[in-house]
């Protein structure tokens, strides 16, 4: 499962899962959990609009999710509610786009089901450039994520725009690539659920970052070899997978609580 | 301290000039014009009832809120605003390590008013703990400036003395800005009360 043919598919899966990972912790940090959702959306949005336009996939994908993510975020700090709509709208031109386009199908599937097992080299490459990126910009996130933190107290004037612009293209990217790369359902899961499960047992802030990425790399890992061992698409697995594995854990979790109560 | 005969010689941490302070979504309730100025070592308490502008008038000075009119010049010093209250997510994951370190890097040490809190998770932390670590990181930070907005909020009577006796260690040149109705702050600490009302008449003094 893991010779040369798989060899760049995995390490992607792999790279963006721990990516996604840090970024979905980056979010939830900042209660913007539902931002990703609406960047991701607008991405794969982007992307298959760029395919019935016949136009490059990533750069209309980053176009207009960037546009999302800066109306959102800078121009107008929409809420939470009004955020959802626009993940719902992008929708809505994807399914339009698909009902009108004929030939869209093998770009939408791409998109919204995920192609994590055809990845080329070429497009393995740009998401561990990524991730050699995130290693140097690390004290950077680090500072942003941290003064996110500090509203309404304040030390310093804010950080402008430009300060904090390396990382919402970090973000950008992150979401993009992994949409493009894992598929909108498989991104999206990795975003929010391995940061939202990091949050209940984190002791802190490192603690945190490594807790939402260690789950994002182990769920990548069940689903990965799952998939691939039940001839299933990998997405699904991944979704279906994790909330098995989470309502397993807590169940367990309850019953020992109550087997406990009862024998105190 | 306020816009003074006898003390507007030295450069000022923060100073405002016939500003009209207000939220942008209300600027027909605006206070003032009123100045300010605050120079290195003033330890100022704002008093006044509710309404009054005393946390309008610090968020103003942090650069949270916009002037309606006049002019803001805050120099380039280094100053801390701690809003009166800051709410805490439900889940947050974060301890006080991470607060602190927020504020002074890797220097973070405990103080009284942290002592035993900073290993906690915030989420987990009572209100009052929270705010003693919310001043504790503070003071740590050392800033020029320092605005303080009702400090004594869920603060007990033990956490009350620990503030006092940690606000009289600040540096000498550290500047103190404080709002608070609780009278033993006041009378603790070497402060010098000044109603809301007197930075508007200062125009009129000053001409």
């Amino acid at each position: 499962m893991l010779d040369s043919f798989w060899l760049w598919p995995f390490l992607s899966g792999l790279g963006a899962s721990i990516l996604l990972g840090l970024a979905g912790a980056s979010l939830f940090m900042r209660s913007a959990s539902v931002q990703g959702l609406a960047i991701a959306q607008g991405a794969a949005a982007g992307g298959i609009l760029a395919a019935a336009l016949a136009l490059p996939i990533l750069p209309v994908a980053f176009l207009l999710a960037g546009g999302i993510y800066w109306w959102i975020q800078y121009a107008v700090r929409l809420k939470p509610e009004r955020i959802l709509l626009i993940f719902l709208l992008g929708g809505a031109l994807i399914n339009a786009l698909l009902a009108n386009t004929a030939h869209l199908h093998t770009s939408a599937d791409r998109w919204l089901a995920g192609d994590i097992y055809y990845v080329a080299r070429s497009d393995a490459l740009w998401l561990l450039i990524l991730g050699g990126l995130t290693l140097v910009l690390a004290p950077l996130l680090r500072k942003v994520w941290q003064q996110s933190q500090l509203a309404p107290d304040c030390y310093g004037p804010p950080l402008t725009v430009l300060q904090r612009l390396p990382e919402a293209l970090w973000l950008l990217c992150v979401v993009v690539l992994s949409s493009y790369l894992l598929g909108l359902p498989a991104s999206l899961f990795l975003l929010l659920f391995p940061a939202w499960l990091s949050a209940y047992w984190s002791r802190g802030l490192s603690s945190f970052l490594c807790w939402s990425i260690s789950l994002g790399v182990l769920l990548f890992l069940m689903a990965w070899f799952t998939a691939l061992w039940l001839d299933q698409p990998f997405a699904p697995v991944l979704i279906l997978g994790g909330c098995a594995c989470f309502l397993w854990g807590y169940a367990v979790y309850r019953l020992t609580a109550l087997v406990r109560a009862y024998f105190r | 301290m306020l816009l003074n005969r006898n003390r507007d010689t030295g450069s000022a941490l923060v100073s405002l000039h016939q500003a009209c302070i207000g939220y942008p979504s209300a600027p027909d309730t605006h206070i003032g014009p009123l100045n300010l100025r605050v120079l290195p070592g003033d330890k100022i308490a704002l008093t006044g009832g509710n309404g009054a502008g005393k946390s309008l008038l610090l968020k103003t000075l942090s650069g949270q809120v916009s002037l309606i009119r006049g002019s803001l010049d805050r120099g380039t010093s280094r100053y801390l605003f701690l809003a009166q209250e800051h709410p805490r997510p439900a889940l947050w994951p974060l301890n006080g390590w991470d607060w602190m370190n927020i504020f002074v890097g890797a220097k973070a040490s405990e103080c009284r008013l942290s002592a035993g809190l900073l290993g906690k998770r915030l989420d987990t932390l009572s209100g009052g703990q929270w705010q003693r670590v919310r001043l504790a990181a503070a003071l740590a930070s050392e800033p020029d400036l320092l605005l303080l907005d009702e400090p004594t909020n869920h603060l007990d009577e033990a956490g009350k003395r620990d503030l006092v006796a940690e606000l009289s260690q600040l540096p000498e040149a550290c500047a103190l800005l404080i709002t608070t109705h609780d009278d033993e702050l006041v009378e603790g600490l070497p402060l010098t009360a000044c109603p809301m009302q007197r930075l508007m008449e200062s125009i009129n003094n000053v001409g």
